[in-house]
C-alpha cells in the first residue's frame, strides 16, 4: 500500500463497492460529530470551572472516550484515503508493477497484524463488560473495546480491498494508476 | 537481546521500504511481544496490543493534537495569513530587505496559531513569495528565507511535535511550550541577522516608514489572530486552562474569527475542516499507539539499557552525548518526518536521558529542533516538496538555497546544547 503517493488513486475510493458507500459516510459523520462533542465537552469543562464555579468531573472522561472512539473509527478512513505517513523515497523509484507487489506483501502483513489486534480486542470485550467508567457509570469499558474491534475490522476491510486491488493490478487484470 | 536488536533493524527496514510507519511499529511490536510470550499467535499478544492501544489513546493530553490541528487549519483558511503578512510587512518596511524580515516575523506569528512547517510554507509561503517577487526580490533569496522561516512553525508553541514528545516522554506539555519560546525566537533573530547581511551585501534599499494612517487599519485587521498565541500561553501560565483546554479554546477562537468576525467560511467548510483534522489526528494516533507499544517491547528486551551502556562507553559527559545524538538525529531527519521520528525514538532514548541526568525538557527541545532540519534536507524534505510548486524552483535548487539557514540553525542548536539555561529558564518559572 503506497500511502500518500499522489500518483495513485486512493485505493478504497477507487474500488469500494457502491453498497458500502452510505455506511462509510455514516461512520465518518458519526466520528466527526464525536470530535465536535468532544470539543464542546472540553470547553464546557472550562466554562463550568470559571463561569459557574463548579467542578464537573465527567466532562474530561466524556471527552476522552469520545476521542478514543473517533480515532478508532477514523483510522480506517486514513487507510482508505491513503493518508498514513510513509517514507517513500525508495518506493517511488520502483516500477508500478513492483510497487503493486510490495503493496500486496505489506497489506498481507498488516492484515495479519490486524487479526492479532482484533482478537485481543474481542477477548477484552467480554473481560471488561462488567466494569464501568468512573464518572460515567452507565458506560461499560467493554463498549470501548467493542468500538476498538469495530475500528480494527474497518481497517481490515480497507486493507483487504487495497490488497485485492493491488493483486489485480499486479496480475494485469486492472489498469495501474501509477505512472 | 540480539533478537530485540533485530526487531529494531526490522522496523528500520520496513519503514525505509515504504510500509506505513504506524503499522511497521505495530507489526514489530507484535513480533516483540511474541518473543516474550513464546509465540506470536499466543492470545496474550493480542490482548496486550489491544490494551496498550486503548491505554495510550485514553489520555486527555492527546486531545490537544486535534484541537491545535483544527485551529491551524481554520486560521490558514480564514484569510488570516494575508492580514498577518500585510501588517508585519508595513512594520519592517524601513529595514533593508524589509520583506525578508517580514517573511521571518510573519512565520513567528503564524507559528503561534498553526504549529506546522508545511502549513506555513504552503499558506503563508505563497503570499510571501508573491509579495517578494512583485517587489523585485531575487527568487532564490525569497525562496530560501520562505523555506527557512517555516521551520519556526513546529518549534514555537503551540506545536504538535512538542505535544508528541511530551506525551511519549510523560512530561508536562506546558513546560515544553515555554521551553520552546527562546529557541524559536533565537532561530528567528538569527535568520533576520542573515537577511540583514544579505540585504547589505546585495545592495537592497530600505522602504519608507509606514505612517499611522497605513499602520492602523493593518493592525486592526491582524490583531485578533495575533492574540491567539497570547491567549494560549497566558491561559496556561496563569493556570486558567490546561494545555488541552487551551487547544480547545484556540480551536473555538479560530472558528469564531473565521465564521463571525472575518466571515471567510461557513458551517459546511467548518465541517470539512473538522473531518480533515480527524483524519490527520488518526494518522498521528496510530503512530503514537504503536511506537509506544514498540517502546514497551524494547524496554522488556533491555535495548535502551544496552544502548545506554554503549553510549557510556563512548562518553559520560551529557553535553558530548547531546552532540553525538544531534549528529544521529540529523541523519534520521533526512529520511523521516519529524513527528514520527520523535514518536519512535523518544521511548527508546528516555531511559538514557535519565541515566545521564539530562533535563528531559532540554533534551526534548534539542531533539525536536534537530529533527526539524530534516524538513529542508533531501530526500524527504517535506517543506522543499511543498515549496517546489510555490516558488517555481526545482527541488535540488531549493535544497542548495537552504544550506546557509541549515548552518545557522545548527549553530543555534549547538548554542542551546552548551547553554541549557536558554531552554529551561522559562519552564522553571512555571513551578
Amino acid at each position: 500500500m503506497s500511502l500518500n503517493d499522489p500518483r495513485r488513486l486512493p485505493s478504497g475510493e477507487a474500488s469500494l463497492p457502491g453498497w458500502l458507500s452510505w455506511p462509510r459516510q455514516a461512520i465518518e459523520t458519526v466520528a466527526t460529530a464525536l470530535i465536535v462533542v468532544m470539543m464542546l465537552s472540553t470547553l464546557a469543562q472550562v466554562a463550568f470551572r470559571y463561569v459557574f464555579e463548579l467542578s464537573v468531573p465527567w466532562t474530561e472522561e466524556l471527552a476522552r472516550i469520545l476521542f478514543v472512539m473517533a480515532m478508532l473509527l477514523t483510522m480506517g478512513t486514513a487507510i482508505r484515503e491513503n493518508e498514513n505517513i510513509i517514507v517513500d523515497f525508495l518506493l517511488r523509484r520502483a516500477s508500478p508493477r513492483w510497487r503493486c507487489a510490495i503493496s500486496v506483501l505489506f497489506d498481507a502483513a498488516i492484515l495479519a497484524f490486524l487479526f492479532i489486534w482484533g482478537r485481543g480486542a474481542l477477548a477484552l470485550i467480554s473481560l471488561n463488560l462488567g466494569s464501568t467508567l468512573v464518572t460515567l457509570p452507565f458506560v461499560s469499558v467493554g463498549y470501548l473495546y467493542a468500538c476498538e474491534l469495530f475500528g480494527v475490522l474497518l481497517m481490515a476491510l480497507y486493507v483487504g480491498i487495497d490488497l485485492v486491488t493491488n493483486a489485480l493490478r499486479f496480475g494485469g487484470r486492472l489498469e495501474s494508476t501509477a505512472s | 537481546m540480539i533478537l530485540y536488536l533485530g526487531l529494531v533493524g526490522l522496523l528500520i527496514v520496513l519503514i525505509v521500504i515504504g510500509m506505513p510507519v504506524g503499522f511497521a511499529a505495530g507489526l514489530t511490536s507484535v513480533l516483540g511481544a511474541g518473543l516474550f510470550f513464546g509465540d506470536v499467535f499466543d492470545p496474550r499478544v493480542g490482548t496486550m496490543i489491544a490494551r496498550l492501544a486503548m491505554d495510550k489513546m485514553d489520555n486527555f493530553l492527546l486531545l490537544a493534537i486535534p484541537f491545535f490541528l483544527l485551529a491551524g487549519r481554520l486560521m490558514n483558511s480564514g484569510g488570516i495569513t494575508e492580514k498577518l503578512f500585510g501588517f508585519v510587512a508595513l512594520v519592517v518596511r524601513p529595514l533593508r530587505g524589509g520583506l525578508g524580515h517580514a517573511n521571518v516575523l510573519a512565520s513567528v506569528l503564524f507559528a503561534g496559531m498553526s504549529g506546522s512547517a508545511t502549513a506555513d510554507a504552503v499558506g503563508l509561503g505563497q503570499i510571501e513569495m508573491k509579495a517578494m517577487m512583485s517587489q523585485g526580490y531575487d527568487r532564490g533569496f525569497s525562496a530560501g528565507v520562505t523555506a527557512a522561516s517555516s521551520l519556526i512553525g513546529p518549534i514555537l508553541p503551540p506545536s504538535i511535535a512538542l505535544v508528541a514528545f511530551a506525551v511519549q516522554a510523560e512530561i508536562s506539555v506546558a513546560a515544553m511550550f515555554f521551553a520552546a519560546i527562546v529557541p524559536g525566537l533565537l532561530m528567528a533573530v538569527s535568520y533576520m541577522a542573515y537577511v540583514a547581511y544579505r540585504a547589505r551585501a546585495d545592495g537592497m534599499v530600505a522602504g519608507p516608514v509606514a505612517g499611522l494612517a497605513e499602520l492602523w487599519p493593518a493592525f486592526r485587521a491582524a490583531i485578533l489572530p495575533i492574540l491567539t498565541p497570547a491567549i494560549i500561553m497566558a491561559g496556561i501560565y496563569f493556570g486558567i486552562f490546561t494545555p488541552t483546554e487551551a487547544a480547545a479554546v484556540a480551536a473555538a477562537y479560530a472558528t469564531f474569527l473565521g465564521v463571525f468576525v472575518y466571515r471567510e467560511f461557513g458551517l459546511r467548510h467548518l465541517w470539512r475542516e473538522v473531518r480533515g483534522t480527524m483524519v490527520d489526528s488518526a494518522v498521528i494516533m496510530l503512530i503514537i499507539v504503536f511506537t509506544s507499544a514498540f517502546g514497551v517491547v524494547m524496554i522488556r528486551g533491555q535495548v535502551p539499557m544496552a544502548l545506554a551502556e554503549f553510549l557510556t562507553g563512548l562518553t559520560t559527559n551529557p553535553t558530548i552525548l547531546l552532540f553525538l545524538l544531534m549528529g544521529f538525529w540529523l541523519v534520521v531527519g533526512c529520511f523521516m518526518a519529524q513527528t514520527p521520528a520523535i514518536l519512535i525514538l523518544t521511548p527508546i532514548l528516555m531511559p538514557i536521558v535519565e541515566q545521564y541526568g539530562i533535563d528531559p525538557v532540554h533534551f526534548g527541545i534539542i531533539m525536536t529542533l534537530t529533527l526539524t532540519l530534516g524538513l529542508l534536507t533531501p530526500p524527504v524534505g517535506m517543506v522543499l516538496y511543498a515549496l517546489v510548486r510555490v516558488t517555481g524552483l526545482s527541488f535540488d535548487r531549493l535544497a542548495v538555497l537552504c544550506i546557509p539557514y541549515l548552518v545557522i540553525t545548527t549553530l543555534v542548536i549547538a548554542l542551546l546544547i552548551l547553554f541549557p539555561t536558554l531552554v529551561v529558564y522559562l519552564p522553571g518559572l512555571l513551578q
